[in-house]
């Protein structure tokens, strides 16, 4: 009973925050990332 | 019997609070250099007022006493806690007290010299800068009173397997000992570096020294450094935090993919740190660096494990839409005071793991290079998830071992968000003052940050007060603690059988997969190693054909070479 339980919490839980989060935070790093590459550039 | 709950020796118990409240000291003054730090930098002081000497005696013990005596002690008391409660079986005191007493003579030694201003070589102790033999001596006991705790958790293991045969290890006890494997092989290489090399010379013994090999030997050492002193976190965000925010892992064998990653990657990476040295081949150095983007995947699969973990905690709180559980977390409730500690060190790895990888981008490191976003970096990582999470696990052991209720629990709880604002302050003012130039390991208070000098900067100066106001705010945060911390030293232990044993968070899995081939160490250990040899062999053969000539001479009252 108590493993039923527990197996239909876990397939009913979908992270979609967690996969929106993780989307972010991709587009932070490269954002960071590019702009020091920019900044590489930008001294010749 | 409630298996939450392990009794531990008296003898056990007395030894982790040992390791715990004496580095707490040493840490403390170390967090003091730290302030001092920021003082010298912006002229404010130019000797110390209370230890006395210059700023790179203070960067010396900052450095030593927090990055290296701090975190070591930490991840022993840490597995002599963690390793025997998930096995349940206990300790081999005798052995352990021997572990720990050579690590206090040692790490004791080293901080007199240190005090003394017999060994200002910084933490990275490269020569031609020379210390005093004691210093090395005590490193050296350190460290092997460190291998001897490792060693005395591998018998319990072995026998615990013996035991329970297919059954999982539990993830603690497989973080723990990916911590010690990764710390053993990278120590290898400081030992040699020590007993052949710089021990030696600092003994009269020899008169010559390679530069080159020591640092490539240091860096060896050095970068699988950085995640002995991250992995204990990580065994914390994964076993303790999903439990505390209310919810479960999302998934176990995300943790154990994490943590075998970390073993094959670790090592083969420390060149990134050599980008701009002599005698070593691009080619090695580009390879180094490829390695240094492997162990970053680890870090990523963790951001996503633990935001899916603290994603469940927070819809069993009622959490609704895409991001609506976030705010259901316990950021600010005094009774769950040590989830701050972790969730601010995942908070500020966001900002610390990008900055890494713009330092492991080769060309970009002419960028960064010996400026002051280096230290602004490793400040969002050491002193940022690592740190709180050392300073919440030190609180809460010693809660557990001395018999103590948590005492002022609302200043445990505040301390780290004051820390972390006066951390985030610091480093960017350190990074942005970097980009513009302003160098590291530099006393830029008698020079760029002097208006009487003729090196003075003065569009540094905005970030350079930048790092003041954070080192204050941080040395703020670290008080605070330091106060909950020694009032609940200090208190009243609770008699009662029940508080005489220990317990720890341990979050159960909301997938609990079976993942058979992350069961055993060894085929990650063996292919670690042929990483290792394939990596370093190049390298070594480079630095020890190379010829150059010796160092340029200087003061450490200017940052220019006196020729």
């Amino acid at each position: 009973m108590g493993n039923n339980e527990s197996s239909n919490e876990s397939e009913e839980f979908i992270p979609k925050g967690a996969i929106a989060f993780f989307i972010l935070l991709m587009i932070l790093f490269l954002v960071i990332w590019f702009a020091m590459y920019f900044e590489l550039l930008s001294r010749g | 019997m409630n298996t939450d709950l392990f009794r531990f020796t008296k003898s056990a118990k007395n030894l982790n609070a040992v390791l715990i409240i004496i580095p707490m000291v040493l840490l403390f003054i170390g967090v003091y250099g730290g302030l001092m730090q920021t003082l010298f930098r912006a002229g404010i002081i130019q000797s110390d007022p209370f230890v006395g000497g210059d700023y790179y005696k203070g960067l010396t013990f900052h450095g030593v006493l927090n990055a290296i005596v701090f975190t070591t002690f930490f991840a022993v008391a840490f597995g002599n806690a963690l390793v025997p409660y998930a096995l349940k079986k206990n300790l081999n005191s005798k052995i352990a007290w021997i572990s720990g007493i050579l690590m206090l003579v040692g790490s004791v030694l080293a901080a007199v010299v240190i005090l003394m201003g017999e060994a200002t070589v910084l933490y990275t102790f490269y020569p031609p800068l020379k210390a005093h033999p004691l210093f090395y001596i005590g490193l050296v006991l350190l460290v092997v009173g460190s291998w001897i705790a490792f060693y005395n958790w591998v018998p319990m293991y072995l026998e615990w397997r013996k035991e329970n045969e297919g059954k999982k290890t539990p993830l603690s006890v497989v973080g723990i000992f990916t911590t010690f494997i990764i710390w053993f092989i990278a120590t290898l290489a400081v030992a040699v570096e020590i007993l052949f090399m710089l021990l030696p010379w600092s003994l009269g013994l020899v008169d010559e020294i390679n530069v080159m090999l020591a640092r490539t030997l240091f860096w060896f050492f050095g970068h699988p450094l950085v995640y002995f002193w991250l992995l204990p976190a990580y065994v914390m965000y994964y076993v303790f935090m999903p439990k505390m925010a209310g919810g479960k892992l999302y998934s176990d064998m995300a943790g154990r993919l994490v943590f075998m990653m970390f073993i094959l990657f670790s090592i083969p990476v420390g060149t990134h740190h050599q980008y701009m040295d002599p005698a070593i081949g691009a080619q090695w150095k580009l390879l180094h660096g490829i390695f240094t983007f492997a162990v970053a995947l680890p870090s990523l699969i963790t951001a996503f494990t633990l935001a899916a973990s603290l994603e469940h905690a927070g819809r069993n709180q009622g959490g609704k839409g895409l991001f609506g559980w976030m705010w259901k977390l316990p950021y600010f409730k005094k009774e769950n005071w040590f989830f701050p500690y972790l969730i601010l060190g995942l908070v500020i790895f966001i900002f610390g793991g990008i900055g890494g990888i713009i330092n492991a981008s080769y060309q970009m490191n002419t960028v960064v290079h010996n400026t002051a976003w280096v230290p602004g970096h490793f400040h969002l990582t050491v002193a940022g998830p690592v740190m709180l999470a050392f300073l919440g696990g030190s609180l809460y052991l010693v809660g557990q071992f001395m018999n103590k209720e948590i005492r002022l629990k609302s200043w445990a709880m505040i301390s780290p968000y004051v820390y972390t604002i006066g951390l985030f302050i610091m480093s960017y003012g350190l990074k942005i003052g970097g980009l513009k130039g302003m160098p590291r390991r530099t006393n830029t208070g008698a020079s760029y940050a002097n208006p009487d000098s003729i090196l003075y900067q003065a569009d540094w100066m905005p970030y350079i007060d930048m790092t003041v106001i954070g080192g204050v705010l941080m040395f703020i945060g670290i008080v605070i603690y330091i106060t909950s911390f020694f009032t609940t030293v200090f208190s009243k232990s609770r008699s009662d059988d029940e508080h005489a044993m220990v317990t720890f968070p341990i979050s159960e899995s909301l997938h609990d997969e079976p993942a058979t081939w992350l069961r055993n160490f060894k085929p990650y250990v063996i292919i670690a190693i042929i990483l290792i040899i394939l990596s370093y062999t190049p390298v070594i053969y480079d630095v020890i054909q190379a010829t150059y000539g010796g160092s340029v001479p200087y003061s450490p009252d200017s940052p220019v070479p006196l020729r």
